[in-house]
C-alpha cells in the first residue's frame, strides 16, 4: 500500500528512456500493425504536449513519415509561429501551415463568439480582445462560474460573469476552431494514408479538456496517460527549446492570453497533478496539501472539482450510442 | 420555506431528471456530489432562481452553501428576501 505520508512531487519521476521506448513501441504497433497505416500526422501549437508527441512521432517512425501542421487563425497569439517554428527548425520536421482563419470567417465562428459577448456585454466591438476565465475556485470555495474578459484597443477592459446560454454560444462557436483543425488533420491523413495522432496529456483526458470531435479525436493519444509534469521531463530529455518548455500552458483559442487554469483547471499544473495523482490513488487531501503547500480545505475544494469534471468528462469521451446491441467488426 | 423548497424540487425533477421521482431525495443532499446537477446545471439553477424569487445574486454568493442544496438554496433566497 502507498506510503502517502511521504508524499511529495517525486512520485511522478519517470525514467524518460523507458518511457520514450515504451511509447515509440506502442505507437509503432498501433499505427503500423493495428490501422495499417504509413506514418502520423499531428497539428503542433507551440506548447510542450504537442512539442512532446511530435518527437515522439519522429523516434517511432522517421522524419519522411511524420506531418506536422501549423494552424493559425486571427486571435493565434503572436508567439505561437514562433515557437512553432523553433521546433520544426530544431528537428527539422516536414511541416505545412494551414491558415484556418478564413474557414473560421465563413462559418461566423468570431460573429457567432462576439454576438454572444454583446448579450452580456452590449459596448464590445468586433476589433477588440476578449476571453473567458474561471475564478481560482479552490481559494474562494465558490462555484464554477465563467466570467467574461473584454478588452478595447485603447486598453478599457470590462469583466461580467456570464449567464449559461452566452456561455454555451461563446463556447460552442470556439470550440469551430479545434473541429476545423480536426478536419484539416483528417485531410492529409486520408491523402497520405496515416493516422491522426492527438495531444493530450492525462490530465486534459480525464478531466475533460477537449473538444469532443475536435481536439479530443484522434487515432491515438501517445501522452494520455503522462501527466504533465512527466511530459515537462520528456521535454527536458528530448532537449525541446526552452522558449517552449518555459512558457506558461495557453489554450491560444481567445484574442486576451488566456492560460489553462484560467479557462479550465483552475490551478496550475503542478498542484493539478498531484491532486488528480491523490484522487486516483485515495491519497489523504492532507497529506496533497502538505507536499503542494496549500491547506487541506483547498486540496478538499480541488478533489471535488476534480470529481465534478471527471462526471462531465464521461459523455465527451462517449462513442455514439448503438442500441440492439450491433458492435462493430473487430480488428 | 416548504412552498420554495417544493417549487425547487419540481424545478430539478423537470429539468435535470426528465421526470424521474426524486421523492426521496433528502433537502440537504448535495446536488453536485450526488451527480444530480453539474456545474452548467448550477448556472441554470441560478438563473432560475434569480427568473423566478425576483433576487439578484451576486458573484460572492456562488457559494456551495447557497446552490449545492435544496434546503441551502431556500435558505438564501429567504435571507436575500428578507434583506430586499
Amino acid at each position: 500500500m502507498l506510503d502517502t505520508t511521504s508524499f511529495t512531487d517525486d512520485i511522478l519521476k519517470i525514467d524518460p528512456q523507458e518511457e520514450v521506448d515504451y511509447i515509440v513501441d506502442q505507437l509503432r504497433t498501433t499505427v503500423y500493425t493495428k490501422f495499417k497505416k504509413k506514418g502520423a500526422v499531428l497539428g503542433i501549437s507551440g506548447g510542450v504536449d504537442s512539442s512532446v508527441v511530435a518527437v515522439l512521432c519522429l523516434r517511432a517512425f522517421g522524419r519522411d513519415k511524420v506531418l506536422t501542421l501549423t494552424m493559425p487563425e486571427y486571435d493565434t497569439a503572436s508567439d505561437t509561429a514562433y515557437l512553432s517554428q523553433l521546433l520544426i527548425d530544431k528537428y527539422k520536421f516536414r511541416n505545412i501551415n494551414e491558415n484556418i482563419g478564413g474557414i473560421l470567417k465563413e462559418l461566423k465562428c468570431y460573429k457567432r463568439r462576439n454576438d454572444a459577448i454583446r448579450e452580456v456585454i452590449p459596448e464590445f466591438e468586433d476589433d477588440w480582445k476578449c476571453k473567458i476565465a474561471l475564478p481560482k475556485t479552490h481559494l474562494t470555495g465558490q462555484l464554477n462560474f465563467f466570467s467574461v474578459f473584454v478588452m478595447s484597443p485603447e486598453g478599457k477592459t470590462i469583466s461580467r460573469r456570464l449567464d449559461l446560454s452566452s456561455y454555451q454560444k461563446i463556447v460552442a462557436a470556439s470550440n469551430l476552431k479545434q473541429r476545423v483543425r480536426k478536419m484539416i488533420e483528417y485531410y492529409y491523413c486520408e491523402s497520405l494514408n496515416y493516422a491522426d495522432i492527438g495531444t493530450p496529456n492525462q490530465v486534459e483526458y480525464d478531466q475533460g479538456f477537449f473538444v469532443k470531435y475536435g481536439d479530443g479525436a484522434a487515432d491515438v493519444k501517445p501522452i494520455a496517460h503522462l501527466y504533465k509534469t512527466q511530459v515537462y521531463q520528456l521535454a527536458e530529455y528530448f532537449g525541446i527549446p526552452e522558449e517552449i518548455t518555459k512558457k506558461a500552458p495557453t489554450t491560444d483559442t481567445y484574442s486576451l492570453p488566456q492560460t489553462q487554469d484560467e479557462f479550465y483547471f483552475s490551478i496550475p499544473y503542478r498542484e493539478m497533478d498531484l491532486c488528480l495523482y491523490g484522487l486516483d490513488n485515495h491519497v489523504p487531501a492532507e497529506d496533497v496539501a502538505r507536499a503542494i503547500g496549500i491547506d487541506t480545505k483547498q486540496v478538499e475544494r480541488i478533489y471535488q472539482n476534480i470529481t465534478q469534471k471527471k462526471r462531465m468528462a464521461k459523455y465527451l469521451h462517449s462513442s455514439p450510442e448503438i442500441f440492439n446491441n450491433v458492435a462493430p467488426p473487430e480488428l | 420555506m416548504q412552498a420554495i423548497i417544493d417549487n425547487l424540487r419540481h424545478f430539478i425533477t423537470d429539468n435535470f431528471l426528465y421526470g424521474v421521482d426524486i421523492s426521496n431525495l433528502q433537502n440537504d443532499t448535495s446536488l453536485i456530489n450526488s451527480g444530480l446537477v453539474d456545474s452548467a446545471g448550477i448556472m441554470e439553477v441560478v438563473a432560475y432562481v434569480e427568473e423566478t424569487f425576483n433576487i439578484s445574486v451576486d458573484d460572492a454568493d456562488l457559494l456551495p452553501t447557497n446552490f449545492d442544496s435544496m434546503n441551502g438554496i431556500a435558505h438564501f433566497i429567504n435571507n436575500k428576501k428578507m434583506r430586499l
